[in-house]
């Protein structure tokens, strides 16, 4: 019987990964302190190599979902801490922003119409466009916006290069 | 945030003194800083954006607000030197066919000399 090549074993499920806690003042002045420490997460603990446009991406969506929380659920109230819990899995990057407000609108805003175009509502927008996945939960009476970037993974064997 | 204006002919040239992030409560500063020129009649301006870093909803909205204002006072507002990071913002958020954008301030300020 000839043996042709073993099967590529199957992907193990990604582990629960370890919850990093970010906890600040709702300052908006904070938040490029956020932005940094996110790309510098990205850039050391994750085993993928995400491109520069996915790293801004997600820079852009953090500090969306952060300034929403600041200048609107928390009234720009430093007193009131705005939490954002990170989890750098293996398949996935989840982000979540915790606030005590009253949650995503029940109607979103349309998307930008370069006819007609707006001062305002891009935030979800490009949450949608630069994240994989966007989402509402009521958790212990807060307000979870959970942020979720799928990791590209190369094939196994496949060089770079060109 | 210090803006640094400059007039060049009947336009006026808007930049940065220093890298900025255009985000939150600077984008006011910045969009009231323009709606201040227009009132005083200055409709042709030019926004060097190249010492902005990044520039979030507040900041594009600032833009959008900016260049309302001024093409309702019949005047216009064109973008320069706009780093890569924000051209991608504003490809994004399907805003780069909004605004006149050119690599050079002078490329800019010729575009309005052309217009008349």
């Amino acid at each position: 019987m000839a043996a042709g090549p073993a099967p590529a074993p199957a992907p193990a499920p990604d582990a629960a990964p370890e919850r990093i806690e970010l906890r600040l003042p709702s300052r908006a002045d904070l938040l490029g302190v956020v932005r940094s420490v996110v790309r510098g997460l990205v850039e050391e603990c994750l085993d993928v190599r995400l491109t520069e446009e996915e790293i801004a991406g997600i820079q852009m969506s953090l500090q969306e979902a952060c300034i929403n929380v600041v200048r609107h659920a928390h009234g720009n109230d430093p007193s009131k801490p705005l939490v954002i819990g990170i989890l750098a899995g293996r398949d996935r990057l989840v982000l979540e922003v915790e606030d005590f407000g009253p949650g995503l609108p029940a109607t979103p805003p349309p998307d930008p119409d370069p006819a007609n175009p707006r001062e305002g509502g891009y935030g979800l927008f490009i949450m949608r466009e630069t994240l994989d996945e966007v989402r509402s939960e009521r958790r212990d009476g807060k307000h979870v916006l959970v942020l979720v970037k799928n990791l590209r993974r190369a094939a196994p064997g496949v060089a770079g290069g060109g | 945030m210090d803006i640094a204006l400059r007039q060049v002919g009947s336009t006026v040239l808007l930049s940065f003194v220093r890298p900025v992030n255009l985000e939150g409560d600077d984008s006011i500063l910045f969009r009231d800083r323009v709606k201040n020129l227009i009132a005083d009649g200055r409709t042709r301006l030019v926004v060097d954006l190249g010492q902005v870093k990044f520039i979030d909803s507040f900041g594009l909205g600032a833009l959008v607000s900016a260049l309302r204002v001024v093409r309702s006072a019949g005047g216009d507002l064109k973008l320069a030197c706009v780093p890569q990071s924000v051209e991608a913002v504003l490809r994004l958020t399907r805003l780069s066919s909004v605004f006149e954008c050119h690599a050079q301030l002078e490329d800019a300020l010729k575009a309005f000399q052309a217009a008349g």
